[in-house]
């Protein structure tokens, strides 16, 4: 892998076709690397420029390959223990695309069926009241059958 | 609209319930009555809520289409970043094994639920236009080179992929964790690309076997 000066636009290599295996790699070690939270900031920032967010983590993953080609061991290890974090990215990724779903449902202006789920919502309940009530009555009633069968043999046996 | 905050419905602790049961013992292993007992409601109740198992079934697949569908059109509505497409493979993997009771036995549910056929078909399209519009976007940032008609049948292959990887890996009964399933999937599909990429195929393949071989 042949260095190149970071920060110039010559670092983000001649040709996009021509470099491009390792520039993905590169936007990987920035995304994975220490820049990781400072990465999702500037997502944030320019999640709609998708382009120079790539370019952005490309120049990031330059700045530490000095340190891979040297330590390639050593922050190869660290990326897997602590900064990294494939779990976060998925996570973060998950959140954005909820996020531009909830933008196009407020924008649809279909209208929500809000009579019917409230009138579902209020049976539900209702027959969960009516369950427990029947629990109780059952309850009751076989304690008072008990009674009555002591009763009647109690009778029984004084006839 | 406000609403005031209340308890989980009965009708939705019913479906989580059922997904969790279906998901761990097997959709086939678990009937109303078992769901019911976990949940400590009677049979009865549950029946208002369902009538049968094929209603609780249906009513799973009404939100794993929404949730899945919504996942699938992101790249299709806006391409998305070069490094970000692999992730976005995690996450379809991660849905599809979140439903996975269902598709680990498809043709047994379909054939109870005729009425999903239809609609698991037009999931099975979007399936292959998201590939494919990823495969596009790949194509146009000139990582990927595709001859007439490789990238339409690269896209399918990724879609029958995506469809049948959890069935075929517990077929191999590997022992291996869902989240190494998945991790080997993502893997699989990754490197399906790699013959397109044409001069870097080599430095890219690479650089998946070194990122895959750390996430064991």
């Amino acid at each position: 892998m042949t260095k190149k000066k970071k920060g110039s636009s010559a670092a983000i290599g001649p040709a996009i076709g021509g470099d491009m295996a390792r520039k993905i790699w590169l936007a990987g070690i920035g995304a994975y690397g220490r820049a990781f939270s400072e990465a999702q900031e500037s997502l944030a920032k320019v999640s709609g420029d998708t382009t120079k967010l790539f370019e952005d983590l490309v120049e990031r993953g330059e700045e530490i390959e000095d340190t891979v080609e040297t330590r390639g061991r050593e922050i190869a290890k660290r990326i897997k223990t602590s900064d990294f974090s494939m779990d976060e990215r998925i996570k973060e990724m998950r959140a954005r695309l909820k996020a531009g779903v909830l933008r196009e449902a407020e924008n649809d202006d279909t209208p929500y069926e809000t009579t019917d789920t409230n009138r579902l919502d209020s049976i539900e309940a209702r027959l969960d009241e009516i369950e427990a009530a029947i629990g109780t009555l059952q309850a009751a009633q076989s304690s008072q059958a008990k009674t009555k069968r002591k009763k009647a043999s109690t009778k029984k046996s004084a006839d | 609209m406000a609403q005031k905050p209340k308890k989980p419905k009965t009708r939705d602790r019913i479906l989580q319930t059922s997904l969790a049961l279906f998901n761990e013992e097997g959709e086939s292993q678990v009937s109303t009555v078992e769901i019911a007992g976990v949940l400590d409601i009677s049979p009865g109740n549950l029946y208002y809520h369902f009538k049968g198992k094929e209603a609780i079934i249906e009513a799973l697949f009404d939100n794993f289409e929404e949730e899945i569908r919504q996942v699938l059109s992101a790249p299709i509505k806006h391409p998305l970043a070069i490094d970000e497409n692999w992730i976005f493979v995690y996450i379809v993997f991660e849905e599809i094994n979140d439903f996975r009771f269902f598709y680990n036995n498809l043709t047994g549910i379909l054939d109870r639920c005729p009425g999903l056929r239809s609609r698991f078909a037009r999931l099975l399209r979007l399936k292959q236009d998201t590939a494919n519009a990823i495969l596009k976007s790949l194509e146009q940032a000139e990582f990927l080179t595709f001859g007439s008609g490789e990238r339409d049948a690269l896209a399918a292959r990724i879609a029958a992929h995506l469809t049948f990887w959890l069935q075929f890996s517990m077929l191999e009964e590997s022992n291996r964790t869902s989240r190494q399933i998945i991790n080997d999937g993502v893997y699989s599909v990754m490197m399906q690309i790699a013959p397109f990429a044409g001069a870097q195929r080599g430095d890219y393949a690479a650089m998946l076997q070194d990122f895959f071989a750390r996430q064991k």
